[in-house]
This record gives C-alpha cells, sequence and structure tokens, in this order.
C-alpha cells in the first residue's frame, strides 16, 4: 500500500511537471474546450494504465509525448458528439491565464489554429520542432525515419508559413 | 513572422502550472472514454447477454417438452462454446490494441491490424451462425417431423421429394446467411469502418516519402 502510494507519487509527481505539454497535445489536436478536457482526462489515464511499463529505458518526456499522441491519433477525438465537460476552471488553460498579455494570446490562438489545419502528422511533428526536439527524439517518439521526418517536416514548415501569414 | 518566433511564443506558454495534485489524482478513478474501453464494454455486455438468454434458453430446452427438445439445448451450448472461444480471441486482441507506449507508427499499425482482426472475426462469426444454426433445425425438423405439416417443401412428404427438400433449405440457408453478411459489414462498417479509415490514412502519411 505504502509503495503504491509511493509509485502513485511518483507519477503525478512526473505529469504535474509535464502537464503543460499534455495541454498542448490537447489545443493542437481538439479545437472544442470540451473535446480538450475529455482529451486531457484520457491521456492523464492512458499514462496511469501505462506506468507501470514504464522502465526508464526512454525519457520521461519521450514516453509521455508518445502515449499522448497516440492516444490524440487513435483514440477519444473520434467521438467528436462526446461532450462531457468536466467541471469549469479546474485545467487553466493557456488562452485563460490572466498574466498573458491580450496579444500574445492572440498570437497562440493564431499559432494554434493554423496548427489544427495541419494534417494528424503534420500537427505532431510541427509541435515537436516547436518544444525544440531533435530528429532522432522525434523518430523514437513518431517512428519514423529521420530522412523521411526531414523532408515531410520541410513540407509542414512551409504549410505553416503559408497558413500563419496574415492575409 | 518567422517559425522561429513562432516558436518563442510557444515556448514561452506555461500554461497550465496550476493544475494541483488532488486534481490529477481524481482523474486517475475516472472511466476511461477510448474507443477500446467501450469495445471492450460493449463486448463483455454481449457475453452477459449470452449467459443469460442462452443460459435460460438451455435450461427450457434441458427441461421442457419432457426433454424431446434437448437437441436444441446441447445445440446451444456448443454454440456457447464458441462464443467463449470468439470472445476470448477478441478481448486479446483488446488488450494489445490497449498498450499505447510504442511509438506512433508502430501503434498505428497495431491498431490497424487489431481492427480489422476484430471485424473479420465479428463478421465470420456472425456470418457462420447462420448456416450451422440452419443445418441444424433442418436436421431437427427431419427428426421431429410429427411436428411439421406435410405439405410443408422443407419438410420431405410424397408430394416433396429428398431433392426438392434439400434445394429448399439450401436456397433458404443460402439467401439469409448473405442478407445476415451483409447486414453485419454494415453494421461492423458503421460501428469502426471510419475509425479504422482514419487511423490508415494517418498511417499512409507516415509510410510516404519513406527511404
Amino acid at each position: 500500500m505504502l509503495n503504491q502510494n509511493h509509485t502513485e507519487q511518483e507519477f503525478l509527481h512526473q505529469v504535474d511537471a509535464h502537464k503543460g505539454m499534455i495541454h498542448k497535445v490537447c489545443h493542437v489536436y481538439c479545437h472544442n474546450p470540451g473535446d480538450r478536457d475529455d482529451l486531457f482526462q484520457e491521456i492523464v489515464i492512458q499514462l496511469w494504465k501505462a506506468w507501470p511499463g514504464f522502465r526508464g529505458e526512454s525519457r520521461f518526456s519521450t514516453w509521455m509525448y508518445r502515449i499522448a499522441l497516440n492516444t490524440a491519433i487513435s483514440g477519444l477525438r473520434r467521438n467528436r458528439h462526446q461532450t462531457v465537460y468536466l467541471e469549469p476552471g479546474l485545467f487553466s488553460d493557456s488562452l485563460r491565464d490572466e498574466s498573458d498579455t491580450i496579444e500574445k494570446e492572440e498570437k497562440l490562438a493564431t499559432l494554434y489554429a493554423a496548427i489544427r489545419r495541419l494534417s494528424e502528422l503534420e500537427r505532431a511533428m510541427i509541435m515537436l520542432y516547436l518544444e525544440d526536439k531533435t530528429y532522432e527524439e522525434m523518430e523514437e517518439i513518431l517512428g519514423v525515419n529521420q530522412n523521411s521526418l526531414r523532408v515531410k517536416m520541410n513540407r509542414a514548415k512551409e504549410k505553416l508559413r503559408r497558413l500563419t501569414k496574415p492575409s | 513572422m518567422e517559425l522561429d518566433q513562432w516558436k518563442e511564443i510557444w515556448q514561452a506558454d506555461t500554461s497550465a502550472t496550476h493544475t494541483d495534485h488532488q486534481i490529477l489524482r481524481a482523474l486517475l478513478d475516472k472511466k476511461s472514454g477510448s474507443p477500446v474501453e467501450k469495445m471492450k464494454r460493449n463486448l463483455n455486455a454481449e457475453l452477459w447477454l449470452i449467459i443469460i438468454s442462452y443460459g435460460a434458453a438451455i435450461l427450457f430446452y434441458f427441461f421442457a417438452f419432457n426433454g424431446r427438445m434437448i437437441e436444441i439445448s446441447w445445440f446451444m451450448l456448443m454454440v456457447g462454446a464458441f462464443f467463449i472461444v470468439y470472445y476470448i480471441r477478441k478481448r486479446k486482441l483488446l488488450r494489445e490494441m490497449e498498450d499505447l507506449s510504442s511509438h506512433v507508427k508502430s501503434n498505428l499499425e497495431k491498431q490497424v491490424h487489431s481492427l480489422e482482426t476484430y471485424i473479420r472475426i465479428y463478421l465470420v462469426g456472425g456470418t457462420a451462425l447462420i448456416p450451422i444454426s440452419m443445418l441444424f433445425f433442418g436436421w431437427l425438423m427431419y427428426t421431429k417431423s410429427r411436428f411439421i405439416s406435410p405439405g410443408n417443401i422443407l419438410f420431405p412428404s410424397e408430394q416433396n421429394p429428398l431433392w426438392k427438400v434439400l434445394a429448399a433449405w439450401f436456397m433458404l440457408t443460402a439467401l439469409i446467411t448473405v442478407v445476415m453478411y451483409y447486414i453485419n459489414k454494415w453494421y461492423v462498417r458503421k460501428l469502426y469502418g471510419r475509425h479504422v479509415e482514419n487511423l490508415k490514412a494517418v498511417l499512409d502519411e507516415m509510410k510516404g516519402d519513406d527511404q
């Protein structure tokens, strides 16, 4: 029991430290706040289910990205009709963060909107690029070889440039 | 604005820094809403439905009519045993699909492969039940012939030679099997078809430009 509590505490500590990343995945893959809350919840549940299998062979953030992206791409978002809302205000939202300036909020909203117009794979790649991940780490997360990733990344960046260009 | 500037804005966004442990802890007790979890719940519901309905029918035919219809009980027991194999196979596939810790491409390959196998099992199992049941009930009607009116085309008599009866059974079985096959196919595609297509599309995109 003590050991389980310890494991749970350790898990919560790790998730707490990386929750910004989970929120970003939710923003990239869901437009609607209700869907984002659902996806956040689902990612945390999937991480918790997979936690006993995490043996530290890869970095925690790499492992977490894999599960978060797998959940987002192959999971909950498909059920767009599902509108289970969590209690309002439970999760702080970057766009609601009072400390952010309006200009920053607008730019972030523009960026998220542009990313959401990319394909599923491009969204994941651009997110990892914005997080400053190396191609090696991207390969470890996505399973796409680096040569192929470079080609796809150039295309995705070009698309993003076009989408964020003021009309 | 250049991509490097977007990167700065992205990285400066330190959202969600106030979600406390209590909220995260509460999430661990919530039910998963993933498609795999829903499929598991549906499969379990299917199992209970079979246990209850088949159990009741097996008991009924075992004791009713002074045991003259006991063959139906044995037949249903046999179908029930096949269902257990079908259940175990599907359950195993769902367990494989639950593991999301592999990289995205191999996870997608696994999801697509498992879902296609799952659909095939559903389709084969649901369709095969029809000719097996028809064969059984044909045999049952033949052996319990006194319950059937003599003029019935599905029953051999002086007016209906055996070849005519067999042909009628064959045609009826083929017709119902084909109709059921298409109904099952439509239903299973309605349930999972779009999901599989979406997963395949992402996978195709990942495989493109592979060197």
